[in-house]
């Protein structure tokens, strides 16, 4: 690393260049440079003094910090997937929601835990979590708690939220093409203006979505669920591959396995020979469905209205429930113990 | 014609000499002229009616012209001096950045120096495309014929041309889910039955360029595709011990 190259990355950068994709500084003192929000994707910083340094929201996604000198640096919502941080010097270094993966290297001994780093990951726990305007293309979230989080702008190309929940996520504006939300629960979540090119939505929840805005074009929406107050594209023709979950709606035998419904109102709903399986059903209004030879194995139907339901032939083996004494007489009757 | 030195300097510069000689003659021409000039502060307002009663002043007033000939000349030099100047700051900034990206690069080692693609002669004959899944694509590793791509309108126009595919857009590839194997799951192309795993999407095509190069570097062997909104580069990823699910036939579904 000789002084001209970081002279030159000086001047780019004060030119306003950001993107400094797989750049070598190695042993460069960049002691105290501020350089957040800078894309340091695969850049070589080993045995680099980067002390004090500002790498706040930085993507050193890759990158490598092998010998450098970390002390004090401030590394806050940084991306840090995949780096390498094996022998360098994380002390007083500030890691408050930097991202990291199983294939991030640390120093031995430090815990990205005890840091409040963040995990990304299937079936990570990442609600309310602050991750707008990130490149988190291609990346594996299957099963993952997002409930709330704000992923507005982000890059998530080919990204796997299949299973995961996404109650009340922000995502518009996000770029979702090729995206797998299979079962995804994005009920009430917002994704105006959002690119859904492509992406694979089968048997997701849209109950109260705002997809006002997205491109929909080739999305495969079949099995998704969605509600009166799901707002849709104007002039956007809902399939009839979709289950419209509404009071008195025609569901039978719909597949709604593992799904998140809870307070959804399907009074006199048809859900004859429906499988409900696993699905959550908490505070939702089934008074007057017609349940018979549905399947809610291991349902959860805890303060679930099922006054008037018919629940002849219903397996409800395992499932959650609080019924009435007239009702668990019923149950009782079938041989079905809750 | 869009980066002449003659638009870009010379233009500028006299149509800011020509505004400058209109501006300063105008009290000649003008005969709303007199009556602004007697608001004018001496010695500039009684200079002007100088310039304007020709008749009594006449020496006066081609003296003026003159004056109004050489600032004129004045401001297309200044402003020729500035366009230049400017552009020269911005052609130095772009150096310097092709610089630093240039020593980056070489501060390592090639991985493998004979994996890298090399532009072709001119004239010479485009890449044989290769069959994938009865579509057309040019190959499996198709950088040596995306590099002959300026940009994606380009592309589009030489595929139509029928001298061969090029940059190959994304829809036309066969797409799968990698899954098993202990790693996460992610979203792969099929190239002649190997895969290549999602790895970033760039803006424009210097910048994928630049990632597919790292990437070869490293040892990794990269490809590229483009769709409508930039570039997206794929690796490959040993499907070994990985179950490949394909992606929906999406077209159908809707």
């Amino acid at each position: 690393m000789n002084v001209k190259t970081l002279e030159n990355l000086w001047t780019a950068f004060v030119a306003g260049e950001r993107d400094f994709t797989g750049i070598s500084l190695v042993g460069a003192d960049l002691n105290h440079w501020s350089l957040a929000r800078v894309d340091f994707w695969g850049a070589d910083f080993s045995g680099a003094n980067l002390a004090q340094a500002n790498f706040r929201r930085a993507n050193l996604k890759e990158a490598q910090f092998k010998n450098a000198i970390l002390a004090g640096a401030d590394l806050r919502w940084a991306d840090l997937r995949e780096a390498s941080l094996t022998e360098a010097d994380l002390s007083d270094a500030r890691l408050e929601g930097a991202l990291y993966n199983a294939q991030t290297c640390f120093p031995q001994g430090f815990s990205p835990e005890q840091a409040r780093m963040w995990q990304l990951a299937p079936g990570a726990a990442l609600a309310t979590k602050d991750l707008r305007d990130r490149d988190l293309g291609g990346t594996d979230l299957s099963g993952a708690d997002l409930s709330g989080t704000l992923l507005v702008n982000s890059q998530l190309f080919g990204a796997v939220f299949r299973n995961a929940n996404l109650l009340s996520a922000l995502l518009g504006d996000s770029d979702l093409r090729y995206a797998d939300l299979r079962r995804a629960t994005l009920m009430l979540a917002d994704l105006h203006g959002a690119n859904l090119r492509r992406a694979d939505l089968t048997q997701a929840n849209l109950i109260g979505a705002n997809l006002r805005g997205c491109d929909l074009s080739e999305t495969n929406l079949n099995g998704a669920l969605y509600s009166d107050t799901t707002q849709f594209s104007r002039g956007f023709e809902v399939p009839d591959t979709l289950y419209h979950l509404a009071p008195g709606a025609s569901l039978w035998g719909a597949d709604l396995s593992g799904a998140r419904l809870t307070g959804v109102d399907l009074s006199g709903a048809n859900l004859a020979g429906a499988n409900l399986m696993h699905a959550d059903l908490w505070g939702a209004c089934l008074a007057n469905a017609d349940l018979s030879g549905a399947n809610l194995l291991g349902t959860n139907l805890l303060g679930t209205d099922l006054s008037g339901a018919n629940l002849s032939q219903t397996n409800l083996m395992q499932a959650i429930i609080d019924l009435p004494g007239d009702m668990a007489a019923m149950v009782s009757f079938n041989g079905q113990p809750a | 014609m869009d980066d002449s030195p003659f638009r870009r300097i010379v233009l500028p510069a006299l149509l800011a000499a020509g505004a400058g000689f209109a501006g300063l003659t105008w009290p000649l021409a003008s005969d709303h002229a007199a009556r602004l000039s007697e608001r004018l502060p001496d010695p500039l307002g009684r200079w002007a009616d100088s310039a304007m009663i020709t008749y009594q002043h006449k020496e006066f007033s081609i003296r003026y012209i003159g004056f109004a000939i050489l600032s004129s000349v004045a401001i297309g030099i200044g402003t020729a001096e500035a366009m230049r100047s400017h552009q020269g700051r911005v052609q130095r900034r772009q150096g310097l950045l092709d610089q630093v990206l240039a020593e980056a690069d070489q501060d390592r080692p090639l991985a493998d120096a004979s994996s890298l693609d090399t532009l072709p002669a001119p004239g010479a004959e485009p890449p044989q495309p290769h069959r994938l899944g009865g579509v057309e694509t040019d190959a499996a590793l198709d950088w040596a014929s995306l590099l002959r791509v300026p940009s994606v309108s380009d592309s589009l126009e030489t595929e139509t041309e029928g001298g061969g595919l090029l940059a190959i857009p994304i829809d036309q590839h066969s797409l799968y889910h990698l899954e098993g194997g202990g790693q996460n799951c992610c979203l792969a192309l099929a190239v002649e039955g190997e895969y290549y795993s999602y790895y970033r999407r760039r803006p424009n095509l210097d910048r994928a360029r630049s990632l597919v190069q790292h990437l070869q570097r490293r040892g990794q062997q990269a490809i590229a595709t483009w769709d409508d909104s930039g570039y997206i580069v794929w690796v490959y990823r040993p499907s070994a011990a990985r179950h490949a699910t394909p992606w929906p036939a999406l077209a159908a579904s809707n």
